[in-house]
């Protein structure tokens, strides 16, 4: 494993020389073109989260904000968005986002929240921040980067997906325990319905239709010996016009995470297992949940982008952490070392 | 209410008593008493350290960080608003801290946070490096810390008050009184603090201001000690304290709203009865600790209050040159805490240490063994020998011995949303072997030490791929290198170094991506000195400390760092002596050094305190 990952190194440095000599890189804006950021949480407390960009060659470039901005990040860097052109970081711990020209990483403002999770542009002119601080969203003027209200949603707002008018909030619980999406008519920033999806739903993807697919870990319950006191499973749950369509459910006691879908929206892949995880994929058009993993490693964090799967290892969560990438198949083709804790990805 | 009482109880009535060792200062220790400490007897072969209070830099809010940031190799964190040391590169609870022999390291955390220990209420601090888990049980893996209050059994009243001022928004008020006679002695102190610590430091190219970071608190102890007759000693302490703290967030954090507050009780009540060749000590101790956290604008409101007794037993039995000791310890801890289960545990603990020893005028032996069963963990065998050769003014000591830490309540019990506990951990052990060469002479001392620490089962809370934070008896780590201390002293100067070279590797990978494995601890640095000078002109008395802490990882691949730094303090004294007073200004970081001990948190800067000392007597 380490022979390969070495190999692969020195053969992405190689590319990378060789491009340079070819093309020096032109000295205008756009120097983080063609590639992917990593978001790396950073330890809690510590506020040494960073962004970590990977080329097309494979070649990254770690702790770019704070190598442009000269200040750090913050603490706990949970996601990374971009939006016309600029790029919303959330930061946790520090209850802030940054955001930055996309092309050059410099910071254009900050705006002080409370706890942010996710953020997705809704309509032209705004975009919704989940925030388990005040457990609800956010409404952001993007013309202005200011917040113009709030709405409040279930217990800690997660992730967001949007479609055809309406966004969907997984209300994973937070600190406590929530079963519902909410379902927010994005015209009106009104909260039209709140559908039961099982505990803990936690990632959600639209797909060619315009559907949306929830992820839900389900919850268990354990008393200081660890036995189990009670135990629900997690769901893959589709919905279709404001209203559950179909629920394809897990065995009790895994804890699927990290709902993720290809670019052509069709295949949808996800993190499953009771304690050793393995990333399954499964068609829209399937009828049951696969038991044959796609790729048999626990990841921290996964994303899809065109056709190929990243999955991000925080080793001890201590140290810089690695990111995989894998084709359809879920074969490795590249892996890079990124920073402390890699938790998300963003693609341009 | 139970505030005012107390304030009544140990404040208001001893006044019309009392003593006071001017704080630290003129101080004479009953040097017998110190030799008799427990860890002094059973500090053969290995390093002890006996601070001597006069020496110390004594601001009021001097807590027991700063001494040992300033005056010791052992590694101080601080953070938020805990401060916590690090003996030989072992972490915070790895350190016991126990006063007046009887162990009060916290059983809910396994920690003991410096920042509510004040420097100025006990006459004599010992500092025994290398852990003594066979006579001193759970936590004494690095070391161990011994907070003492000794009598002094000669015909006086003394009265003392000191209050000082600070530019980052300190203001302190002390005060101390003690009677004593041939039969007994009553001291009572108390010590009030307001910190704000609004220090400036430069962030995102602007000068901004420390927030949200008051300290408030007060300490009060008192102590009786009486003397029933030839044989017998009766000692009853006291010591009460309470904090509330602002916890201020790291840089990046402009809107922390978390708050801590901190409240304990310690009572102990000691009897000891002395023969020609045998001797025991009673001691029966209560503590309880309240502990409350609260951020009112995320929700979170977490508490606990844990009690702990103790009763300890202890025999001593001579026989010419063999001395037997005997120590029987029952201990309950009881905890309500709002992260556990069904908010209450508790746990019984019985400990049985045993030590034979040969103490001859040259050469000094002792072998110990302790056992210990508790509701949680089987019984352990812990064994320590050590030796020690004296030549002349050299002594050529040794020891290897085990050293254990229990899981705490927290490690075993927690219960939340995102983080469990775990019941079956394992405790975490020890081997330590160290040899040390020392010369003592009445001006000058210096000591050598190589120590070997190997610790295994260490146990760490990790995150786990499903996010939620776990302990796990995961992490082996090799501590090695070198102590150095010397001291040079007359009656005019006073000079000490210390220095320490450690190595602490992390020995376990936990996947083949690691990097790990062989690579420093985090927050351990490899080089640590500190230089006190100490001299007296005439009515003046001046203190100057210098103070280097080489670089620490903070990434465990060692990629990230904090660079290392150099810290001056001062003091200047002036004593009065019509009114046997004096006044001081401290200057503390006079060269207005940016550093940080832990990273994004910054520390303070140049600082100025005075302060006002008067004696009564």
């Amino acid at each position: 494993m380490r022979i390969n990952l070495t190999k692969i190194a020195i053969i992405s440095i190689a590319t990378l020389t060789s491009c340079d000599l070819l093309n020096p890189k032109p000295e205008t804006s756009r120097i983080y073109e063609d590639g992917y950021f990593v978001t790396n949480e950073g330890n809690f407390g510590q506020a040494n989260g960073s962004i970590s960009f990977v080329n097309k060659a494979g070649v990254v470039e770690n702790d770019v904000f704070a190598i442009t901005n000269s200040f750090p990040l913050g603490d706990v860097v949970q996601s990374m968005s971009i939006i016309d052109n600029k790029s919303y970081i959330l930061v946790n711990g520090s209850g802030k986002i940054e955001v930055t020209d996309i092309d050059s990483m410099t910071s254009i403002t900050t705006i002080d929240v409370s706890g942010p999770r996710y953020i997705a542009k809704v309509d032209n002119s705004k975009a919704y921040v989940t925030d388990w601080g005040i457990n609800g969203v956010y409404v952001i003027d993007l013309n202005t980067n200011e917040i113009i209200s709030t709405i409040s949603t279930g217990t800690g707002p997660e992730a967001i997906a949007v479609s055809d008018g309406y966004a969907f909030i997984c209300n994973i619980g937070g600190w406590g325990l929530d079963n519902t999406v909410s379902v927010i008519d994005i015209s009106s920033d009104a909260v039209i319905s709140n559908l039961e999806v099982g505990e803990k739903p936690n990632s959600a993807v639209v797909d060619i239709n315009g559907d949306v697919w929830v992820l839900t870990g389900g919850y268990t319950e354990y008393d200081a010996y660890w036995n189990v006191v009670s135990e629900t499973s997690g769901n893959l749950v589709k919905i279709s016009n404001n209203s559950i369509v179909s629920t394809f459910t897990f065995s009790v006691g895994n804890h699927p995470e990290n709902l993720v879908i290809n670019k052509d929206g069709n295949t949808l892949y996800y993190s499953d297992g009771s304690w050793s995880k393995a990333v399954f994929s499964f068609n829209i058009s399937d009828t049951s949940l696969s038991n044959n993993p796609l790729i048999n490693k626990n990841f921290y964090g996964l994303a899809s982008d065109e056709n190929y799967i990243y999955g991000s290892d925080a080793v001890d969560f201590s140290q810089n952490g690695w990111s995989f990438k894998y084709n359809s198949e879920g074969i490795l083709i590249d892996s890079v070392q990124v920073g402390i804790i890699p938790g998300g990805y963003c693609f341009n | 209410m139970n505030r005012i009482l107390i304030y009544i109880l140990f404040f208001v009535t001893l006044p019309f008593l009392v003593d006071a060792q001017v704080l630290s200062d003129s101080i004479l220790l009953d040097e017998v008493e110190i030799i008799h400490k427990k860890e002094v007897i059973h500090s053969v072969g290995s390093r002890l350290d006996v601070i001597e209070m006069k020496t110390i830099n004594n601001s009021i809010s001097d807590s027991f960080s700063d001494f040992l940031q300033n005056r010791s190799t052992i590694y101080v964190k601080k953070y938020g608003a805990l401060s916590t040391p690090s003996f030989r590169g072992t972490s915070a609870s790895h350190t016991l801290f126990l006063w007046n022999g009887i162990p009060i390291t916290s059983p809910t955390t396994s920690q003991t946070d410096l920042r509510l220990i004040p420097t100025s209420t006990f006459e004599n601090i010992n500092i025994s490096y290398g852990g003594n888990s066979s006579v001193f049980g759970s936590s004494s893996l690095g070391g161990s810390i011994h907070l003492n209050n000794i009598p002094d059994y000669q015909r006086s009243i003394k009265a003392n008050i000191s209050s000082e001022i600070g530019n980052f928004g300190k203001f302190n008020y002390s005060s101390k009184f003690s009677y004593s006679d041939k039969k007994i002695n009553v001291s009572s102190t108390f010590n009030k603090i307001r910190d704000q610590n609004k220090f400036p430091y430069q962030y995102r190219g602007e000068t901004v201001y420390n927030k949200h970071a008051l300290v408030e608190g007060v300490n009060i102890t008192s102590n009786i000690n009486y003397l029933l007759d030839e044989k017998s000693e009766l000692e009853f302490n006291y010591w009460y304290s309470n904090f509330f703290r602002e916890i201020p967030g790291n840089v990046t954090v402009d809107n922390s709203t978390s708050e801590q507050k901190d409240k304990t009780n310690r009572l102990l009540l000691s009897v000891d009865r002395n023969y020609k060749n045998i001797s025991f000590i009673l001691k029966n101790a209560f503590f309880r600790e309240n502990f409350n956290y609260d951020d009112s604008v995320k929700n979170i409101h977490s508490y606990y209050q844990s009690d702990s007794y103790l009763s300890e037993l202890d025999a001593n039995l001579k026989f010419k040159s063999i001395h037997f000791n005997s120590s029987q310890l029952f201990k309950l801890n009881n905890s309500d805490n709002s992260s556990y289960s069904d908010l209450n545990k508790r746990d019984f603990t019985f400990s049985s240490s045993e030590s034979i020893s040969y103490r001859g005028e040259l050469l000094v032996s002792e072998f110990s063994i302790r056992q210990e069963i508790s509701t949680y963990h089987s019984l352990i065998f812990i064994p320590s020998y050590s030796t020690q050769y004296k030549h002349r003014n050299l002594t050529i000591r040794g020891r290897i011995n085990e050293n254990f830490r229990s899981p705490s309540f927290n490690d075993r019990f927690w219960i939340g949303v995102g983080a469990n506990g775990d019941v079956n951990l394992k405790a975490e052990t020890a081997l330590n072997k160290e040899i040390g060469l020392d010369y003592n002479s009445e001006n000058v001392i210096h000591k050598i030490t190589f120590f070997s620490l190997y610790v295994d089962n260490w146990i760490m809370w990790r995150q786990q791929e499903s996010g939620n934070w776990i302990p796990e008896n995961i992490k082996e780590v090799h501590s090695r290198g070198i102590e150095w201390k010397s001291v040079y002293k007359n009656d005019i100067f006073f000079h000490e170094l210390n220095y320490q070279y450690n190595l602490s590797t992390n020995q376990k990978g936990i996947n083949n991506l690691d990097a790990s494995v062989g690579k420093q601890l985090i927050y351990t640095p490899i080089h640590k000195a500190n230089f006190t000078s100490v001299y007296n002109i005439k009515n003046f008395k001046l203190l100057l400390n210098q103070s280097f802490n080489g670089k620490v990882y903070t990434s465990s691949d060692n990629l990230n760092f904090l660079d290392h730094n150099y810290i001056v303090n001062t003091t200047i004294k002036y004593h009065i002596k019509g009114i046997k007073s004096d006044v001081s200004l401290i200057v503390n970081n006079i060269g207005n050094t940016e550093y940080q001990t832990y990273q994004n948190y910054p520390n303070s800067g140049r600082e100025f305190i005075f302060k006002l000392n008067i004696n009564i007597n």
